[in-house]
């Protein structure tokens, strides 16, 4: 339909017409001042505390206890299931967040501008691989490294890329997928891309040379360190583009580990959820699907806008990673997800596929028609908190959202 | 851009180029001959749901 | 006690040849007495229902959902099947097409993938095949149904709108065609040359291309029209079209119409249109007598002669010695065919020659089997009540075992009949299977024809061999077959 088409290819124009750029880290307050004390935002679709997953539980107890909003992990349980804290999407205040996802006053937030469009996402820092409490961990060691990324990490990234003026992130992204990253499981590439062209403001505005040391430490051993900044980055680039009536292009998909939930532009911030789906993939030694929690996080905000599962052919590495195959079959990936998309970004092309664009803009229709459901590259955590990560998979977006998003969809064309 | 010319006499002009939407012997037996197929991965459209079908040919138009 | 066990697994696609292996696989299982496994399309159900392996879990299948169904001698055996079918649906073994993932899931990306696709060759489900023709249409792809089970209005619709947009629609239940050499479905490898075939049957177009190869000549194309296109409500559009192309191929100097005879109007709408071609034209209108032809057409009421009067020469070398039946048989003849067109084709021989035929798909003046009392018995084995959840007998030799075995079995059975079709899409051995059946048997003649030729992949020369070796007496055409079995029973053909 006539109407349906020049829709999506608005949405799609917004999307690749964004200029997404890190322009600050901030206190969570600052960014948001929503974020009032008790409030916590987290991954995927709106939740209560009853239906929560065992490592948002966990996260959760532990954002309390660091917050000073509880004693101790205990206290933190009771006050969460007595109704103390708010709990709210992430995507509801601007934000995004991976796994667990949790967005609370004190952490700092990454600042993306979207500088064609004027708006603002945010995302926390990735706090690194391991025992962290986007998957749900909360012990002492787990709060200790937020306290730190709180008061020392945060503020010199935000001095650093304030006297950047701000890190342009299209062109750091074009070049990671010229060196194998595909923006959701693999990161390692634009994370040197992001520390290397950092590095001289963090050595200028840094306190000391030991503080320095840490910060560049802690970066540079975290592969995923640009996960979070991609993120912002995704979240950036789809708000504009969310509510175009007649539009059937996804603007948001996200789960928080009970429930996968998507959003159409042409039924603005209506979210259709379905139950999330176990992820399939490979574990870390000593663990398997037994030990695996359902799929989390706001990280697939990035299969939204053309990356992660959707760049696979940028990133054979990761299809061995995941489980998924063998790499030299890492681009029947990225050809399938174009068969449920409106077209390719030209300004993010893959090597292999002679320079294809990723396929963005995801329509609903053609999801339904095909039954192919976008594909998305995960992590697994483990079922219980504090555990940390077993593995890395794929995971399919639930079709039943996007059936029943066609319907709502077609309603608001009058459409039965 | 339709370089096509429809018309039946253009079926018989040169050797068919066959998009095969079914059983994958038809395309093997083409490529076995040295003909140009396409398979299609076929399955039913929305999982062969008859409301859902109907959804998207009046959304298609 | 047998207990019925029904499952269903959602939104699974699996085509029906790789279904049918693995319920056959399955249903061979000790102790499992019926097996399906099928999309859960209503005309499917049906199928399941009268197979008597439908439960309550089939029933609530979607269209597209697959039903495993089955019928054990009790609860373990068939819950071991389930589990055992279950294995094979997530390996369905190696097929020598390409990779799935990243294979177009859609004719709209497969034309993307290939900008320069003209046809689309579609075997889905019935139910499914007239959505997917017109995406293809739409396009601007011409469309070749191998699918059945369309009803006749969307034929007719379907056919329509392709006229509109001067695209062809060959089909439904079009098993095959010739195009630009290219061998569609099942087909025969054939050589170029200058007659065209335009054919309401598919075994019908293998016979006649088979005989004008075996002659050392050649064929342009073979258009498939549908079993249905000369019924009244479709009114040859296809065939109509068909005789436009073949006109205006300038590579084509004779066309070959084949089709059971249609309805008076449609044959008056053919032949006036054949009345206006440049070109001279054959019409076997199989069993058609006194047709009022236009001066550029001449009859031919068999395959045989249809090749002959489009070629200007026999095609018969040498008759297959006619060798006496057994005295302890008797000198009823049993047809035994693959291709329905084959079995129509022998009914109306025996008709000429005076004899009484019954068969499953009796020709106008032939008895239903229900009837047959002394008759000749010529039965099509790719008809519907066989090949419902089992394989086509062109695909899968031993549906044909147990009629076989059977006629062996009847004393009064002097004569078999049988068809062998060789080319694409066929088994890649029919004649070893059918030799294996034979061997070293004695009791009735057998003879037998193979439709195929020498490029064939399972090359005409060898299978001819290997059933001569096993006692069958090969004849060169299935009406040369038909006059055989007449003689060898004491009758003129």
């Amino acid at each position: 339909m006539k109407e349906i088409e020049e829709a999506n290819q608005e949405v799609l124009r917004r999307m690749l017409a964004g200029e997404p750029t890190l322009v600050d880290v901030v206190p969570g307050v600052q960014a948001i001042p929503d974020l009032a004390d008790h409030v916590i935002l987290h991954a995927g679709p709106p939740i209560g505390w009853d239906r929560m997953c065992g490592p948002l539980r966990g996260a959760i107890m532990g954002v309390a206890v660091f917050e000073g909003w509880a004693e101790d992990l205990d206290e933190a349980g009771e006050k969460a299931a007595a109704g103390s804290f708010m709990f709210h999407p992430n995507h509801h205040f601007g934000a995004v967040g991976p796994m667990t996802g949790l967005t609370t006053k004190s952490q700092p937030l990454l600042v993306v501008e979207n500088k064609a469009f004027g708006n603002r996402a945010y995302c926390a820092i990735n706090e690194g691989l391991g025992k962290v409490m986007r998957f749900g961990g909360n012990d002492a060691e787990v709060l200790d490294r937020l306290r730190w990324i709180k008061e020392v990490l945060g503020p010199a990234l935000g001095r650093a890329v304030r006297e950047a003026d701000g890190i342009p992130l299209k062109p750091l992204i074009a070049r990671g997928l010229t060196m194998g990253d595909e923006m959701h499981q693999r990161n390692v590439a634009c994370s040197t891309l992001l520390l290397r062209q950092l590095a001289p403001e963090l050595a200028r505005t840094a306190k000391s040379t030991d503080e320095l040391a840490a910060c560049l430490g802690f970066i540079g051993r975290n592969d995923q360190f640009f996960l979070n900044v991609a993120m912002a980055m995704g979240k950036a680039l789809t708000d504009p583009a969310r509510s175009i009536d007649g539009s059937s292009v996804v603007t948001a998909m996200s789960r928080n580990g009970t429930e996968f939930g998507i959003r159409v532009s042409g039924t603005g911030d209506r979210w259709f959820t379905a139950p999330v789906e176990m992820p399939v993939g490979l574990y870390f030694p000593g663990f398997s699907e037994r030990d695996a929690n359902p799929d989390i996080g706001d990280s697939a905000i990035v299969e939204t806008i053309g990356l992660g599962a959707f760049a696979m052919a940028a990133a054979p590495a990761v299809v061995g990673y995941v489980g998924a195959g063998r790499a030299s079959e890492a681009a029947a990936f990225t050809r399938s997800m174009a068969e449920i998309v409106v077209g390719p970004n030209p300004a993010w092309t893959i090597p292999a596929m002679d320079f294809a664009g990723v396929p963005t803009g995801i329509d609903i229709r053609l999801v339904v028609e095909t039954g192919l459901a976008p594909t998305i590259n995960t992590g697994i955590a483990h079922r219980e908190p504090g555990v940390g990560q077993v593995g890395a998979g794929v995971v399919k977006a639930p079709l039943n959202c996007f059936e029943q998003a066609l319907v709502a969809f077609a309603a608001t064309m009058d459409i039965k | 851009m339709e370089k096509k010319d429809p018309n039946p006499s253009s079926l018989l002009a040169a050797a068919p180029r066959v998009v095969n939407i079914g059983l994958e012997l038809f395309a093997v037996n083409l490529v076995d001959h040295g003909t140009e197929v396409v398979h299609v991965q076929w399955s039913p459209p929305a999982r062969g749901n008859a409301h859902l079908i109907s959804l998207l040919d009046k959304l298609h138009g | 006690m047998s207990v019925i066990l029904n499952e269903i697994r959602r939104a699974t696609y699996l085509d029906s040849i790789v279904l049918m292996r693995i319920s056959r696989q399955i249903a061979s299982l000790p102790g499992v007495e019926e097996a399906g496994l099928i999309l859960g399309t209503p005309a499917n159900k049906d199928l399941l229902r009268e197979a008597g392996i439908l439960g309550p879990g089939g029933d609530a299948a979607e269209a597209g959902d697959l039903i495993l169904a089955l019928r054990a001698r009790d609860e373990a055996t068939g819950e071991a099947a389930v589990a055992e079918a279950k294995r094979l649906l997530d390996h369905p073994g190696a097929s020598g097409a390409p990779a799935s993932i990243g294979s177009p899931r859609t004719i709209r990306a497969a034309v993307k993938a290939m900008p320069a696709a003209n046809l689309a060759l579609i075997s889905v489900p019935g139910h499914f095949a007239v959505a997917e023709a017109r995406k293809a249409l739409g396009l601007g792809l011409h469309v070749m149904i191998f699918s059945d089970n369309v009803p006749i209005e969307e034929e007719v619709a379907l056919k329509r709108e392709a006229r509109d947009r001067g695209l062809l629609v060959m089909g439904p239940d079009c098993g095959t065609a010739i195009v630009g050499g290219a061998p569609l479905a099942f087909a025969n490898v054939v050589p170029r040359g200058d007659i065209g075939i335009i054919g309401a049957s598919g075994t019908g177009i293998q016979e006649v291309s088979c005989l004008i190869a075996r002659a050392g000549r050649g064929i342009s194309h073979a258009i498939g029209t549908g079993a249905r296109d000369l019924n009244a409500d479709v009114g040859a559009i296809t065939t109509l079209m068909a005789i436009d192309a073949l006109d205006a191929n300038t590579v084509t100097r004779h066309v070959v119409l084949i089709s059971k005879p249609p309805a008076t109007s449609v044959a008056k709408l053919v032949l006036d249109r054949v009345a206006r071609s440049p070109k001279p034209f054959t019409i076997c209108f199989l069993g058609a007598e006194d047709l009022p032809l236009p001066a550029n057409a001449r009859a031919a009421s068999t395959l045989k002669a249809a090749a002959e009067t489009c070629l200007g020469q026999s095609v018969t070398t040498g008759q297959a010695k006619p060798q006496p039946l057994r005295p302890d048989r008797g000198k009823l003849v049993r047809g035994l065919f693959a291709g329905g067109t084959f079995c129509a084709e022998a009914q109306i021989v025996f008709q000429r020659a005076r004899l009484a035929v019954a068969s499953n798909a009796a020709v106008p003046g032939a008895s239903p089997l229900a009837d047959a009392k002394g008759a000749h018995v010529m039965i099509d084995l790719g008809a519907d009540e066989f090949t419902r959840g089992r394989p086509h007998p062109m695909i899968e030799p031993t549906v044909r075992d147990g009629p076989l075995n059977a006629a062996f079995a009847d004393p009064a059975v002097g004569v078999i009949l049988l068809d062998v079709v060789l080319g694409y899409g066929a088994h890649p051995d029919p004649a070893r299977h059918v030799a294996g059946v034979l061997a070293g048997r004695g009791g009735p003649l057998v003879v037998a024809t193979v439709t195929g030729t020498d490029s064939d992949p399972q090359r005409r020369t060898a299978q001819v061999r290997t059933l001569v070796e096993a006692g069958a007496i090969v004849a060169e055409s299935n009406a040369d077959a038909a006059a055989i079995a007449i003689g060898a029973i004491g009758e003129t053909a």
